[in-house]
């Protein structure tokens, strides 16, 4: 089909343009047969036996006022579109049809709608849903519903989608982490709104106990107040018991309220801490009993039943090792428990038989008392001298071949028989022993009189004290050097042990020892109440049965919080 | 109101009430101490007194959209408020930052402090659009307004096709899908980043037409080559008036950018907001439910 177009545009020329085409086009499009920049729709037109036809893209064609969306364009017919005027003329020869177009659409409408519409990235009302909407699911129906369910759980978690730990407000506890508590949050958070309650705590730690006799102390009423108002999880950084001295300090600073059990303490500084108190072992009336004593007054003597003298163990000009001549250290006596408090106890046959042995009879070296009460020790001399004047002549041989010294030929100077000899010289040796030397270096023991050498000694109990500060705690591997100063130089920093001369000598630190590091009056090494003291004690009901009574006693505690709730 | 007006408000009445609100909310802050009964965070009671300051002020900042369609409102000036917006809204920050303590983790509390900042940093950067883009609009425009330079365009593109009728078939084309392949702002991105996306039909081809250039290179070389004086005469019109079509269309692109930027903000700045309220709910809602 042979279209001939004809454009008039006033004050300008009359361009024809040929186009042969079967449907001929008009629009903005740039693939039209003919470009018209800035026309709202696309135009075609086409030849029937009925004549022109011109249909539009969209129902913008004006004929006669009327609004349509195609158009027969027969002769006469004229129609109007965006600024144009479109209409029929007879084609010169060689052309089916002819298409007169008038005027000029305003490519200025175009620009101006694209300048003025309001391009926007999205939605601002359905983003906004949008997102309120992912916000929820994500940060509360999906965790809430899996709480609830399992199942949900697993298959929220299967997708990648939050549990109820996005909930969490900070990391719990090193303990309670390495226990697996933070992998279920229900374990503590077991009913919504309400506060995590103590048998939630009391489940797992079930030896614990109160701060202090709820019976002495029951106005305080300790069994009433929840663990976790004390101890605070998902804190950063992650600690579960609080080291604030204000908590202890507030009760403990009163002057009377806690005596003798506590005296009034205000920090860790001079004259505001009261000084050490040891506990101090007493024999009285057949038993140990224990007696807390400041450690800085003339009363704090020990009584262990032992001498010792520290000074003289410790002089290399006096004791040393045999080989080396060296002095003895702390540590070949005192030896650290688990704990690294305490030291583990003194032992003779470990400790003190290499020097000090308990051979008696010089002709036979070998043999050795054994450590046990004194009727047992005379029961083994006894035994033993009976052997040995049992075959006098092999004596009197073995002691002139061995050259004895006196004391050996005195003890065995006896003109009796075995049998009286024996004994005799089992006594006398048991009195040397008691009285003189042997046992009577280390133990203290009196001589009750009377005939029989096997009742007449008694060796004073001996209690060795490993737990001089029953209330407090003490880290030594944490103090073992201190500065460049390391072994024994930091051992007898505290414990004046090369100055000890007696037993009885405390040789405990007392308090202004520490204040020359831990000082609250200075930005020293800080110390809390709870670096020395414990708050929970060691003895009393249990916590997890005193609360549960407490609670059966008095159900409805938390029921306020339903009430408000509701 | 105008750009100024929103920080200098009321001889900055409200800067003073952010920096009372931000110095008390500090004071508050450290009045837990280090070794205190629990760390600094948002469950002590200095916490809880910041969350709560923060989640009041959240609620009230979101109010101004509320504020703003409120015409007959007498509830202080729409200046008043978007002043005390700016100010508290900066406040915000700080008082938030100290009641979380700055513990974040990958939870719904550190999401309602993410939004948080997010609308704020898209706040700051409206302020910053606010106070420069209309001086640097207005000199863009040189006094006149956008219609008169698309009216301007109008004319020149009226005469392109005018003259474009008295050139060659093959020039025609050009030109006119040039006109046609004009791209004037229609995507959000084109005019933030002022991309000029027009186009034009060469040899059949649709090539790119930056800054109408392309056209303006091929008629230029187009013009020795004239057979003609009259086609000379054409080309060189056509050539003039493409000329004048790009300045008017980069002032017009121009005009666009800044005026997008004065708007983008608000398409993260709201719908972030209301995202933040959620979030909010949600954090303090749970705060509770796992007491």
């Amino acid at each position: 089909m042979d279209f001939l177009v004809r454009q008039t545009v006033a004050g300008s020329e009359t361009t024809d343009t040929p186009i042969s085409s079967k449907v001929l086009t008009l629009g903005a499009d740039v693939n039209c047969d003919i470009v018209l920049p800035g026309l709202d729709c696309t135009l075609k037109v086409s030849v029937s036996p009925s004549g022109m036809a011109l249909k539009s893209s969209k129902k913008n064609l004006s004929l006669d006022g009327v609004a349509v969306r195609s158009a027969q364009l027969s002769e006469g017919v004229s129609v109007e579109v965006d600024g144009l005027t479109l209409s029929g003329f007879s084609p010169p020869t060689g052309f089916d049809a002819g298409l007169l177009i008038r005027g000029q659409v305003d490519h200025t409408q175009k620009l101006l709608a694209d300048v003025s519409h309001s391009a926007q990235p999205w939605s601002m009302r359905r983003m906004s849903w949008l997102l309120v909407m992912l916000v929820l699911a994500i940060g509360f129906l999906v965790p809430y519903y899996g709480a609830k369910n399992p199942t949900v759980a697993a298959l929220a978690t299967e997708v990648g989608l939050p549990s109820d730990h996005a909930w969490s407000s900070g990391p719990l506890s090193e303990a309670h982490r390495a226990a697996g508590v933070e992998l279920e949050c229900s374990a503590c958070h077991q009913d919504d709104f309400v506060m995590t309650p103590d048998s939630a705590c009391l489940d797992c730690h079930q030896t614990i106990r109160e701060h202090a006799d709820t019976v002495i102390h029951s106005k305080l009423e300790l069994e009433q107040v929840r663990c976790a108002s004390c101890h605070r999880e998902h804190n950063e950084p992650a600690t579960v018991s609080p080291r604030d001295n204000a908590l202890c300090v507030d009760c403990h600073r009163a002057s009377d309220q806690w005596s003798p059990v506590s005296e009034p303490v205000h920090a860790f500084a001079p004259y505001q801490h009261p000084q050490f108190k040891a506990n101090l072992p007493r024999f009285q009336d057949e038993e140990w009993t224990m007696e807390r004593v400041a450690i800085d007054v003339d009363l704090a003597r020990e009584s262990s039943g032992l001498k010792f003298n520290h000074e003289v163990h410790l002089d290399s000009s006096r004791v040393s090792f045999d080989r080396s001549g060296e002095a003895l250290a702390c540590s070949d006596c005192h030896t650290q428990d688990s704990q690294n408090e305490s030291f583990l106890p003194i032992n003779m046959e470990q400790h003190c038989s290499a020097c000090h042995s308990l051979a008696f009879d010089p002709l036979n070296p070998d043999v050795q008392l054994p450590h046990v009460e004194p009727r047992d020790v005379y029961a083994v001399l006894e035994g033993h001298f009976m052997r040995q004047f049992s075959d006098m002549a092999l004596i009197q041989t073995e002691a002139e071949a061995r050259r004895l010294p006196n004391r050996a030929k005195v003890m065995l100077e006896c003109d009796g028989d075995a049998l009286v000899c024996a004994k005799e010289v089992a006594a006398r040796e048991a009195r040397y022993q008691f009285v003189d030397m042997g046992c009577v270096t280390c133990h203290s023991v009196e001589d009750v009189g009377g005939d029989n050498p096997a009742e007449r000694y008694r060796v004073h109990p001996v209690a060795q004290q490993d737990d001089w500060f029953a209330y407090a705690r003490f880290d030594h591997k944490a103090h073992a050097e201190i500065g460049e100063r390391f072994g024994d130089a930091v051992c007898v920093d505290c414990h004046a042990a090369t100055d000890s001369s007696s037993a009885a000598d405390v040789l405990m630190p007392p308090i202004e020892g520490c204040f020359d590091c831990h000082n609250a009056d200075r930005s020293d090494v800080a110390v809390d109440c709870v670096s020395c003291h414990w708050f929970h004690q060691d003895e009393g009901p249990r916590s997890a049965l005193l609360r549960a009574e407490s609670r059966m006693r008095n159900p409805n505690r938390d029921a306020w919080i339903y009430e408000w709730l509701k | 109101m105008s750009s100024s007006g929103l920080l200098t408000f009321s001889n900055r009445r409200y800067l003073w009430w952010a920096l009372v609100l931000s110095f008390a909310s500090l004071v508050v802050y450290l009045s837990q101490p280090p070794g205190g009964m629990q760390p600094p965070n948002g469950g002590t009671w200095q916490g809880y007194l910041l969350g709560t300051v923060g989640a009041i002020l959240i609620v009230w900042l979101s109010f101004l959209g509320i504020r703003k369609r409120r015409y007959r409102s007498r509830m202080g000036s729409v200046a008043g408020w978007a002043s005390a917006h700016v100010y508290l809204g900066l406040a915000l920050l700080l008082v938030a930052t100290l009641h979380c303590a700055m513990q974040f983790g990958w939870n719904v509390h550190t999401l309602a402090y993410v939004l948080m900042c997010g609308v704020i940093l898209s706040g700051v950067y409206g302020l910053i659009v606010y106070i420069r883009l209309p001086m640097a609009a207005s000199q863009n425009s040189a006094g006149k307004d956008e219609g008169l330079w698309i009216a301007e365009l109008g004319s020149v593109d009226k005469d392109i096709q005018a003259v474009a009728a008295k050139s060659d078939a093959e020039t025609q084309t050009m030109v006119l899908s040039a006109l046609s392949l004009t791209a004037l702002g229609q995507s959000i991105w084109a005019r933030l980043w002022g991309l000029d996306r027009s186009r034009v039909k060469l040899n059949e081809s649709i090539s790119a037409n930056r800054d109408q250039q392309t056209v303006i290179e091929r008629l230029a070389t187009q013009i020795p080559s004239a057979r003609t004086r009259r086609e000379a005469e054409v080309l060189n019109q056509l050539l003039d008036l493409f000329g004048r079509r790009k300045v008017l269309l980069a002032r017009l692109r121009e005009d666009l950018r800044l005026r997008s930027h004065l708007k983008i903000w608000l398409y993260f700045h709201i719908p972030m907001t209301m995202a933040l309220l959620a979030a909010l709910v949600i954090h303090i809602v749970v705060v509770f439910l796992y007491w």
